[in-house]
Order: C-alpha cells, then sequence, then structure tokens
C-alpha cells in the first residue's frame, strides 16, 4: 500500500495517540516507586489497547476472507492495519516497561519485534518496489501470468528460428507445445485469443546454421533458464551482422523475447521481494495471538 | 515490442486458477507457525513449568517456593495478605493509620532482588507528607516531611533532652587521663562491642570494662575481701561468707594474735576482739559496708577520696531494710533512637570520633554524645552525586518492632514447614 496524502488523518490521529500514550507512561513511570508493571492499572490498561490495536489489524485478514460483506472497503482496513499495528508498537512497549519479563514474555517480545519489523519492511519495501518495477520492467505482466508467459516465449522463441532454419529435432519440447496449441485451436475454431504462428521451412535456409546453432547453444538455454534470474540476455550484435536482410525480422523478434523473458524474471524478483514478507509477518502474527491468548489467560490466572 | 492486445491474446485466464507459489505457502505457513508458536510454548513449560510465566525473578527468600505459584497467589485475585502472614509475623504500623496497605503495596516481587524490601519514600510521604490531614489528634511525631533534609533533629538531641542515666561517667577523664598505663589506654572499641547484628552496642559490663581498675576490694587487715558488683543484700551475703572463710582460715590472725618470734618485732594483736565468728562478722561486715558505701565526698580528690558504689551510682534517700543502701538503677538508655534503627557495623569504616566528635571533651555523665542529624545529612544527602541514600527505610521500618513482645526476636519467624510445603511431602 503506498502511503499517500489520503493517510494525513491516519499518521496524523495515530502519532496524537502515541504521544498521549508516551505523556501517560512517563507520568506513570516517573510516579510509580518500583518502576512501570504490566501488572499495574495503567500497565494493564496500555497492555489491552496494545492488544486490541493488534487484533484490529488482524482482522485485516478476516476482512479479506469475505469481500462481500460491507464492513468498510479493503482500503480502509488496510489503512487501519498499517497504523493500528504501528501503534500497538509502543503500547505494547509500554505495557511491558521496555522490559522482557519471563521466558513466556520474553518469547511473546520476540515474536512481537519479528511481526512489526517485518510489517514495517513490508511498508517501506511497497513505497519503494512498484515504482522500481515501473521503470525496470515496462512490459509488466499480471504475477499469476509470469510462468505461463515465460513457457510461451519459449515456444515463440522456437517459432521464429524454424521459420527459417526448419524443425529443430533438439527443440522436442517446443514442437510438442506447438502441436498441442494447434491441436486446441481445432477445437476452438473462432477463439479470437488464437495466434498466427509462422510456419516452419520446408528446408533450413542457406547458411542458417549460424542461427540454428546461436539460438541452440544461447538463445534456448536462456529461455530456459529458472524464471527468477534475470541473467544477461544474449548479444545479438554478430548475429545481426552474419545474418542476411530476410532474416532481420526473426532476429529481431528473438531480441524482443529474450528482453521480455529477462523483464519477466526481473518483475518475479521485485515480486518475491513485495510478497515474501508475508509469509513471515501473516503466520507469525495469528502465533502471536494464539500466545498472547495464554499470556492473557496466565497473567489474570496469577 | 509487443502490443497490450498481443499480450492480452497470451494471458490465460483459466476458470479454475491453479494458486501461485505464495498462496500455496500462505496457509501451510500459518498453520506451521501456530503450531511452532504452541510447540514452543510447550518446550517452555517443560523446562520452566510455572516460572514461565513469571514477569520477573522472586526474592532470594521466596526461591524455594520454586514453581508453586499458588503458594502465594490464587486463581484471579491478588495475592491476599494471609499468604505473607503464614511465614512472616504481621507487625501493625501505628495507631494513627487509617488504613494498613496490603503486604503487596510497599513489598513488591518479581522485580530485582533488591526492590521486595526497599520500600520507596514516596509510600511513607504518601501519609507523612501531610499527616495533620489524615487524622485527630495530632500524632506526636512531625506530622509533614518529606524528605530526609526535613527530618526533624533527633528526639535525644533535641533542645533540654538530657542523657537522664543514673551513673557518674566521665568520657574525657577516661579517654585523656595520663593517669592510666599505657597499656590501658582506653578507646571506644575496648567498651563499645557492636551486638552480633551489628546495629545497638552491648551493654557496659563492669566486669569486663570496670573491674580492671576499678576493683571493689577495700584495703582491711582482715584480708583480702571483694565485693561483687550486685545489689547490696547480694553484696553483704558475699561480704559476710567471704569473712567467714577468712575466719576459719585464720583464726590466730583474727582470734588470737601472734606472738612474735623475731627479737626486735612485736607481737600481732588479734583484730577483733569479738569472742564468736558471728559476733567478727557482724563487726567486720559493718566496717566493709561503711567503706563500700561511703558517699561521693565532691571535695576529695576523686579516685583517692571515692572508690567504691558511689563513684558512680547514686543511692535513693530511704533505706532498704537492713541498713543497706537502696541503690539506684543506672537506666543507661539501651537504644537512642527510639524510632529508627542504626547499625554500627554499616558505618564501621567512619572512625567513631568522626560521628561522637565531642566525646573527648564529655566531662559530664548528661552530656548526650548522639551525633545530629546534620551530621548523617553529610553523607545521607539528596544533592550529593554518591549519596548514601536517604531512603526512609535505611533507618525506620514501617513495621512497629518496638511493641513486639521480643524485641530481641528476629524480624522474620519462618515456618520451615509451610517453606518446604510439597517437597517434604
Amino acid at each position: 500500500m503506498l502511503l499517500t496524502s489520503d493517510h494525513t488523518r491516519w499518521a496524523v490521529a495515530t502519532s496524537l495517540a502515541a504521544v498521549v500514550a508516551a505523556a501517560a507512561y512517563t507520568v506513570y513511570a516517573t510516579s510509580t516507586p518500583y518502576g512501570p508493571s504490566g501488572g499495574s492499572w495503567p500497565g494493564l490498561c496500555f497492555g489491552i489497547a496494545g492488544t486490541a490495536c493488534m487484533l484490529s489489524a488482524v482482522f485485516l485478514s478476516a476482512r479479506k476472507k469475505f469481500l462481500l460483506w460491507r464492513i468498510g472497503s479493503a482500503q480502509r482496513w488496510m489503512k487501519l492495519h498499517v497504523w493500528l499495528g504501528l501503534l500497538a508498537i509502543p503500547l505494547i512497549l509500554f505495557h511491558a516497561g521496555f522490559s522482557l519479563g519471563g521466558p513466556l514474555t520474553t518469547w511473546l517480545m520476540v515474536m512481537f519485534a519479528i511481526v512489526s519489523l517485518s510489517g514495517i519492511y513490508g511498508l517501506a519495501v511497497q513505497q519503494v518496489i512498484p515504482r522500481v518495477m515501473t521503470l525496470r520492467v515496462p512490459m509488466e505482466t499480471p504475477r499469476s501470468q509470469i510462468d505461463h508467459l515465460s513457457a510461451s516465449l519459449i515456444v515463440d522463441a522456437y517459432e521464429q528460428v524454424a521459420s527459417v532454419t526448419g524443425h529443430l529435432p533438439e527443440a522436442a519440447g517446443e514442437q510438442a507445445a506447438l502441436a498441442e496449441e494447434e491441436k486446441r485451436n481445432a477445437l476452438r475454431p473462432g477463439d479470437w485469443k488464437q495466434v498466427r504462428r509462422l510456419i516452419p521451412a520446408m528446408s533450413p535456409a542457406e547458411g542458417s546454421d549460424t542461427l540454428r546453432n546461436f539460438y541452440l547453444d544461447t538463445i534456448r538455454p536462456y529461455l530456459h533458464r529458472k524464471a527468477f534470474k534475470p541473467g544477461v540476455p544474449p548479444d545479438f550484435a554478430r548475429l545481426r551482422f552474419d545474418a542476411p536482410g530476410e532474416w532481420r525480422a526473426p532476429v529481431d523478434r528473438l531480441a524482443e523475447i529474450c528482453e521480455e523473458s529477462r523483464q519477466l524474471a526481473v518483475q518475479a524478483r521485485l515480486h518475491s521481494w513485495l510478497h515474501s514478507w508475508l509469509l513471515m509477518h501473516a503466520p507469525l502474527s495469528f502465533a502471536l495471538l494464539v500466545l498472547v491468548a495464554v499470556h492473557v489467560y496466565m497473567a489474570l490466572h496469577y | 515490442m509487443r502490443s497490450s492486445k498481443d499480450l492480452a491474446r497470451r494471458l490465460r485466464f483459466d476458470r479454475f486458477p491453479r494458486p501461485d507459489a505464495f498462496q500455496r505457502w500462505y496457509p501451510i505457513a500459518a498453520a506451521l507457525a501456530v503450531v511452532a508458536a504452541i510447540v514452543g510454548w510447550l518446550f517452555i513449560r517443560l523446562g520452566w513449568h510455572e516460572r514461565q510465566y513469571l514477569p520477573g525473578p522472586v526474592a532470594p527468600a521466596h526461591a524455594t517456593f520454586g514453581d508453586r505459584c499458588q503458594r502465594c497467589h490464587s486463581s484471579f485475585r491478588n495475592v491476599a495478605d494471609r499468604a505473607c502472614v503464614e511465614c512472616h509475623v504481621a507487625r501493625a504500623h501505628s495507631e494513627y493509620e487509617l488504613e494498613a496497605p496490603r503486604c503487596a503495596a510497599c513489598h513488591v516481587e518479581h522485580r530485582s532482588d533488591a526492590v521486595s524490601l526497599a520500600v520507596s519514600n514516596r509510600l511513607c510521604i504518601d501519609c507523612h507528607g501531610a499527616l495533620e490531614s489524615k487524622r485527630q489528634p495530632k500524632p506526636s511525631i512531625q506530622t509533614s516531611i518529606r524528605d530526609f533534609a526535613e527530618h526533624p533533629q533527633f528526639a535525644a538531641l533535641r533542645e533540654g533532652a538530657v542523657d537522664r542515666a543514673v551513673l557518674r561517667f566521665n568520657h574525657k577523664l577516661h579517654l585523656n587521663s595520663d593517669r592510666i598505663a599505657k597499656e590501658d589506654t582506653l578507646s571506644c572499641p575496648k567498651c563499645h562491642v557492636p551486638e552480633a547484628d551489628g546495629r545497638l552496642m552491648k551493654p557496659i559490663n563492669f566486669e569486663a570494662h570496670c573491674k580492671r581498675c576499678h576493683e571493689q576490694k577495700p584495703p582491711l587487715d582482715v584480708g583480702p575481701i571483694e565485693a561483687p558488683h550486685k545489689e547490696p543484700a547480694v553484696v553483704r551475703e558475699s561480704i559476710a561468707a567471704q569473712l567467714l572463710v577468712l575466719a576459719v582460715q585464720s583464726p590466730e590472725v583474727i582470734f588470737t594474735g601472734r606472738k612474735s618470734t623475731l627479737p626486735g618485732v612485736p607481737d600481732r594483736e588479734p583484730i577483733s576482739e569479738a569472742r564468736s565468728l558471728r559476733a567478727f562478722q557482724t563487726e567486720w561486715l559493718g566496717k566493709v559496708e561503711e567503706r563500700l558505701y561511703k558517699p561521693l565526698n565532691q571535695q576529695a580528690p576523686l579516685l583517692e577520696g571515692n572508690k567504691y558504689c558511689f563513684l558512680c551510682h547514686d543511692s535513693d534517700l530511704d533505706s532498704s531494710p537492713g541498713g543497706l543502701p537502696k541503690i539506684r538503677a543506672s537506666a543507661i538508655p539501651k537504644r537512642w533512637l527510639l524510632r529508627g534503627e542504626f547499625s554500627h557495623r554499616r558505618h564501621d569504616s567512619v572512625e567513631c570520633s568522626a560521628c561522637h566528635d565531642q566525646i573527648r571533651s564529655s566531662e559530664r555523665s548528661s552530656d548526650v554524645n548522639l551525633p545530629k542529624r546534620e551530621l548523617c545529612q553529610r553523607c545521607h544527602s539528596n544533592v550529593q552525586s554518591r549519596s548514601a541514600g536517604t531512603q526512609c527505610v535505611l533507618c525506620h521500618s514501617y513495621h512497629d518492632t518496638s511493641r513486639h513482645v521480643d524485641p530481641g526476636a528476629p524480624a522474620r519467624q519462618v515456618n520451615l514447614g509451610v517453606l518446604l510445603g510439597d517437597a517434604e511431602k
């Protein structure tokens, strides 16, 4: 979520609440003879307020599960999640009196720190990475399509090469994919998504060994690399220099395919940075809530 | 470069899209994290048992409770005072106190080791800062005190207060006299020895501290007789017995006299004309008591003229039956600070004279040679960076130990049976 001017009211309200809480804590900490404690009335108030903030933040997950419920927009819930989550940090620290306490509370504080820091990291990353993606990935694609597009680029590249060199027995996988696509198109003849494919050459064009070798040695391995590795795309300068004029179109298309493949890899990597922190933040939040429940029950019990 | 239409043509939107890696891992990671949290908690529980819930370390004295939190805590309630008085003797504070606070209000547990007994000044000042407003009639102590700087002068040093002990003692003479042999030169620790707990000084003891120089042995022809440092009736019995022993052991000296066997040396006359042991005893008892109970002669040289009981003691005007004087109780105060505690041991790095600075010039028994409050404040001050502390509890105890039936009893009477509890079972 980008922090825009829409967040000003939330930021001001959160800051004010934090300042008021800090002032109250200062008065309490300096007036209590033995220092602050989570078990005192002010300490309990901070604890209840902090836990309420944490719970409110966790309700975002519930909101995402019930998209059709009329309980405020997802955008508003996300703001609530971000700002109440941030407010929970000072409140919980005031509740704990800036100490770790016993083993259970230490465990709780460690988890709370991880959840808070991962959340702050996530928020920071979301301010930066979308801009970086706009700059570095002009051919941005929906995240869920990257794998599919990467596979289709491999077939596209083979299509271009085969139009010059004829079928290549080394690219059996690509041939099978083209055959599968042809079969599918036959089943749905009017589908607007059908792609008109180039016809493979009946026999290799003269001097096409250069292209064939470049494809098998450089282009194909590059397109088959792991999806998250942008790598260095093949250098087409020598091929362009050697290739006859009628090959210019397929060679340029091959260069485009490699560049698009690289951008998809960059996008996949940026996406992983953008979302991977959630794998730590969200699950640990649930675990934290379980332990908070134990802590609350035992604290009230004793 | 492909157009948006080209791109759209190549996208595949399945009716039932396969979740991506993040969507696949998210529920698994959430379940794993919750399970890990519970396993982690159980792991902590295995190692720490109930101690995992401790918000901080317990005081060392409570360490024997181990995991038995319920020894003090009851479910969903504050720790009750009865949990404390099960082991500790409960003592009231003052009759002026409106409401006695809970034990846990002052003795805070689960903090640092030192906190449970280090009661904050603030708790004292809550009442003693303005005692007048709390209750009528006013208590007989200062009703407003917020800091040691406002502490009144010690009662024993206030105007008009004197040492009312009925005993003549001249500190100046004893500490400075050139008539005391060098090896016997007195210093404070020769007479003033702290109690085992290091707080008060042990009472001065005649046998241990005075007798070496002040033997109660009147020089008499009848032989060596020593008066014990007891009440006159006991002294009389002791002297009578010693006289009998002398009469039986040396009858020729007392009753018959002794003929001289040396030329030029006259015969020794009997020292008593009594014809019976009883008569002898009565005669000489009177003579010895006359010496012992000779009234203080202010005009005579102090030691030459006044060697015995009334050098130090006074007697009441009326004599007890049998003609014996009635020695007034010396009434030396056991403690000078009636409401406060003082540990000499904790101050043993300081010379005695640093606090009792007037002692070498003190000639009168009525001098109160207690250091003044201002002297304490030189070290116990808030303005110093290295203050010795100004906590009220350094000297004062909330619990009124002075009214306890046995002031010498230890402050805590721990019931070991309760302490050991389940362990013994």
